[in-house]
């Protein structure tokens, strides 16, 4: 057993402990030492046999048996018989109301237990409702509500400089706000803080880690010392950095993350003082991180995460800039207490413009929480609201189904209220009874969150805290307020209803025709229930038009069976151009030998798997103005091949080969956009531009989706990588075999040539595309099975309502029919009420979903938030659901047959 | 028969199972909880809650007692809670037994000769 499932074994520990509280104080105090022992030694056994979720399983099975234990020791220690309401006072008083309440909720169960199918039935919906309500709150719990894991995260703030000059450029406008630091810049604002106890800067590397059986490429952390100091997080081993240890006086230290102490170092205690070896350099360890220790980076508005670093060493080892034009690391402060972020903000502004710079710069502060998880907010409590309509749809047949029960039940009722139990006692029987319907749709809930969850996160986009979605207290506490605040809901108004005196039974027994109150209620409940599922529908419909318009954009390449791998060659073991070029030659020539590899190439950066960088570069025979910018354009260094590989057109001139090497005529192709910007009147073929040195252009390609599928094509442009060689490449080949075994033909390429080389990355260029639609599968996925279940139940309600109806109106539809009144009047007389609910509903439905699709609008693509075509499909589908829901019960008044109905009068 | 004896015939099944673990020497919680899954071959599983709540009214009737603290082999050596039967729980267990096999050989006589006719 690992550490880990001890941790997990000790964390359900103490919740039993605490939930010990629910037995009497004396057995607790006599047994529940013990009681806890075996708690643990049975949860270990679990383990053992079936992992986490079979503990997990006993657990719930555990901490229920807890409960019914407790209640029935509790109530075994009342005293027996008919005196305990006896007594006097307020601990009287007490005890009766706990005598009327068992016996009403033991009344309940039974009364339940002898309607099976109307409790499968409320139970079920709102087991639906509450699971799908559970499920997107325990990811909002993790994501949102979860405090982040440092000291006092209230006080964190990431700090970013502003410069306003780059507001109206076409590119670097996105960026304006959000520049990272450089070293001197935050030894300035250090220095001359006030309103911050302390500031620290990150930033980020790349190295290869030897020593262990795998040479890897891992990613490696730099850090001021005072980083640690800020975060409030104390190494579990050793130390942190210390003042001194960071800048131009930087030592070769290292701090371990727990991962990487425990699997390279099997989690020995004797590491500190040992060395690791990046880059061929030995750097001393002289601490490891606690387990739980998480900072992502934040990156260029919200970029991709490259995980957790696996080594922190100081910022300003030798071969390193920190000079002030390396302007690449994050900034993190803490406030001193109660200090304003307005405050600290024009404070961080002074210091960070510095006196000398007249471009205006500035800075603005972001709350770690809200930096961390800002850009989630919007869609998970999106999900939320949906799922939260779902439940009071499911709420919505409930008390329905309530509604008709207490119709069904007038009788019994009445007999009560004649023996002599008052109003207030007979609703509060009924209010009884919704809460334990409550409750069990709770368990079913949170039973239903307990699979859904694992299948939520499973079919996620990365998420940041993913490793914290999990049911956890909090999470259950969710499912249970849940049930219970929505039996309250539905309970209530069945309960409210006036009490049917004596008069109220009907002389046959038979159902009591229906109040104008209640007929009002069901029918506004129904109203509620169709208007709320028309909101859904018209978000699933969008979402998912706007799926269907994006997986069918152009993205400008053809990424089926296309394999591809990552190589990031050591620069230390690479330190040459020519080195690089050479290595990188023979390895595409070994790929190119795979026989089923057609053709191949390679590039910076797959599209669709990340960004290219923006460059700047001069046209010739263009001058750049003295206030104007540089033109600027992505780039990416391409082995030859590339662009037949991933069948991106060639629109004009030439392709590149293996002669654009160094020491001919430099070169470059560009894309169509580019062309169409730079070269608006002319051909921009044969034109020269300066960028490292004066290339001509030789090209012109299509454009290429690379960043997004849902953003603009940039204009791009591609240089030969014989003539400017980058240590990391993606190698591309395209297949007619199976393009994941062409990956392991290609690692092995890659490993024939040279043996300790680390691969960082191998999969199909295809998984890129499927992933950049990502977010959007799965908000239509999530947002389409709520509709879908909402629009179910909703039917489920129009059905129920209509056939009551029925039964209600059967003996005047009998005397009707026995006068000779015509089938169809009949029927549609039946379902005129509620079709006209229907059509009522999805009106007001439409109109609301008119108003929520606004906050929709900025998750949808190519689809205006008020598509009509979307509204109409909608509208129809709800018609011929209220059609549907209302008619076949109301089918069953034409096989009435008249005499049975008249004789029974 | 001993009139303190019959006072807690029929046994609860549960109880039973219990007592029947027991006969066999002192145990530890976990340990009885094991006993009856494997006896019963999984149909049985009892958790901390009921078995304490059992073994209270084990106690309290005098069937069953607590046998002091010591280190459990079976639970990593940490130490455990062990409970010994009594004199009279064993009469008990001994009663109960020769009872459900006085119903059992009824059973089999009354369906027996239900198959002969």
């Amino acid at each position: 057993m690992t550490e880990h499932h001890e941790r997990r074994i000790a964390r359900a520990e103490k919740w039993y402990r605490r939930l010990l509280c629910v037995l009497p104080s004396t057995f607790r105090a006599e047994h529940g030492h013990d009681m806890v022992e075996t708690f643990r030694d049975q949860s270990r056994h679990e383990f053992e046999l079936g992992g986490v979720g079979r503990a997990r399983v006993y657990w719930l099975r555990a901490y229920l048996r807890l409960f019914s234990c407790g209640a029935r020791e509790r109530l075994a220690g009342l005293p027996v018989g008919a005196s305990r309401s006896r007594r006097a006072g307020p601990f009287g008083i007490a005890l009766r109301f706990l005598e009327q309440l068992t016996q009403d909720a033991r009344f309940a169960l039974r009364g339940l237990r002898k309607r099976p199918l109307f409790t499968a039935v409320a139970v079920g919906a709102l087991g639906l409702g509450v699971g799908a309500a559970t499920t997107v709150y325990t990811v909002v719990d993790a994501v949102l509500v979860r405090r982040l894991p440092y000291d006092e995260p209230g006080r964190l703030v990431n700090v970013w400089v502003t410069n306003p000059e780059w507001r109206s450029h076409e590119i670097l406008h996105q960026w304006w706000n959000s520049l990272a630091l450089s070293y001197p810049e935050y030894r300035d604002w250090r220095e001359g803080t006030r309103l911050f106890e302390d500031v620290a800067i990150y930033g980020d590397e790349y190295a290869t880690l030897t020593g262990f059986r795998e040479t890897e490429r891992v990613h490696v952390g730099m850090a001021t010392a005072s980083l640690f100091e800020v975060l409030g997080v104390r190494p579990s081993l050793g130390r942190a950095f210390l003042p001194g240890e960071d800048g131009p006086t930087a030592e070769r230290l290292a701090i371990l993350s727990d991962e990487v102490w425990r699997v390279k170092f099997g989690a020995q205690r004797d590491v500190i003082g040992t060395a690791v070896t990046l880059d061929d350099e030995q750097y001393t360890v002289v601490g490891v991180l606690p387990p739980q220790f998480r900072l992502r980076s934040i990156g260029f508005a919200g970029g991709a995460d490259d995980g957790e670093r696996a080594v922190w060493i100081p910022i300003g080892q030798p071969g390193t800039r920190i000079d002030r034009g390396n302007r690449s690391f994050e900034a993190i402060g803490r406030l001193a207490p109660s200090v304003s972020l307005a405050a600290a903000q024009s404070e961080a502004g002074v210091l960070l413009a510095g006196e000398t710079d007249p471009t205006g710069q500035g800075a603005r502060l972001v709350p770690r929480k809200e930096a961390e998880v800002g850009g989630l907010r919007s869609p998970l409590l999106l999900l939320f609201g949906a799922a939260g309509m779902l439940l009071l749809i499911a709420c919505g047949n409930v008390a329905t189904l309530l509604m008709g029960e207490v119709g069904r039940r007038g009788r019994e009722m009445a007999t009560r209220g004649a023996l002599g139990a008052g109003r207030a006692r007979i609703a509060r029987q009924l209010l009884t009874e919704s809460v334990l319907l409550g409750l069990l749709g709770s368990a079913i809930g949170g039973a239903l969150a307990l699979v859904s969850v694992d299948l939520l996160v499973a079919l996620a986009p990365p998420l940041p805290a993913v490793e914290h979605i999990a049911v956890n207290a909090r999470v259950l506490l969710f499912a249970c307020g849940a049930g219970l605040f929505t039996s309250l809901l539905f309970g209530l108004a069945p309960a409210l209803r006036p009490a049917p005196g004596l008069s109220g039974m009907a002389p046959t027994g038979r159902e009591q025709s229906p109040t104008g109150t209640d007929r009002v209620f069901q029918d506004g409940v129904l109203l509620l229930q169709i208007a709320l599922t028309a909101v859904l529908l018209v978000g699933a419909g969008l979402l998912m038009r706007s799926l269907v318009t994006l997986l069918s954009v152009d993205a400008g390449f053809d990424a089926a069976n296309v394999a591809s791998i990552r190589v990031s060659l050591p620069e230390h073991r690479y330190a040459s151009s020519a080195e690089i070029a050479g290595f990188y030659d023979g390895v595409l020539e070994r790929i190119e030998s795979i026989p089923d590899v057609r053709i191949a190439g390679g590039t910076e950066e797959l599209p669709l798997a990340g960004e290219l960088r923006l460059h700047t570069f001069q046209i010739e025979g263009r001058e750049t103005g003295a206030d104007e910018r540089p033109p600027a354009a992505r780039r990416s260094v391409v082995l030859p091949g590339f662009h037949e590989t991933m069948r991106i057109p060639l629109l004009a001139g030439r392709s590149l080969s293996r002669a654009d090497a160094a020491g001919v005529q430099s070169v470059m192709i560009i894309s169509e956009l580019m062309a169409r910007r730079f070269w608006p009147d002319r051909s921009a073929l044969g034109a020269t531009v300066l960028y490292d040195t004066i290339r001509t252009i030789v090209g012109v390609v299509g454009d290429v989706q690379q960043t997004a599928l849902d953003t603009d094509v940039e204009p791009t442009f591609y240089v030969p990588h014989g003539q400017l060689p980058s240590a990391e490449m993606n190698l591309v080949a395209r297949t007619d075999a199976n393009p994941q075994q062409v990956i392991e033909l290609m690692r092995a390429a890659v490993l024939e040539a040279d043996a300790a080389v680390p691969i960082t990355r191998a999969s199909t260029a295809q998984s890129f595309v499927t992933n950049a639609a990502g977010s959007y599968r799965y908000r239509t996925l999530l947002m389409l099975a709520f509709a879908i279940v909402s629009a179910a139940l909703a039917t489920a309600g129009v059905f129920g309502v209509t056939a009551r109806a029925v039964t209600q109106q059967s003996r005047e539809m009998g005397i009707r029919l026995a006068l000779g009144a015509g089938e169809g009047r009949i029927v549609l007389a039946t379902v005129r009420r509620s079709l006209a609910t229907g059509l009522l509903g999805t009106g007001l439905g439409l109109l609301g979903a008119l108003w929520a699709a606004r906050l929709l609008s900025r998750f949808l693509f190519g689809v205006q938030s008020t598509d009509l075509s979307t509204y109409t499909v909608v509208a129809a589908a709800l018609v011929v659901l209220s059609l549907l829901g209302s008619y076949v019960p109301a089918r069953r008044v034409t096989q009435l047959d008249p005499a049975d109905v008249l004789r029974a009068e | 028969m001993n009139p303190s004896v019959l006072r807690h015939i029929p046994l609860q099944p549960r109880d039973y199972l219990i007592l029947l673990t027991l006969a066999r020497g002192e145990r530890h919680g976990y340990g009885m909880i094991q006993l009856v899954e494997e006896r019963t071959s999984g149909a049985v599983r009892l958790d901390p809650a009921n078995l304490y709540r059992a073994l209270k009214r084990l106690i309290k009737q005098g069937l069953v007692q607590d046998a002091g603290r010591r280190s459990a082999p079976d639970a990593r050596d940490e130490r455990r809670r062990y409970y010994a039967i009594t004199n009279l729980g064993r009469r008990v267990v001994a009663a109960e037994a020769s009872r459900q096999a006085e119903l059992l050989e009824l059973a089999r006589g009354l369906t027996g000769k239900e198959q002969q006719a």
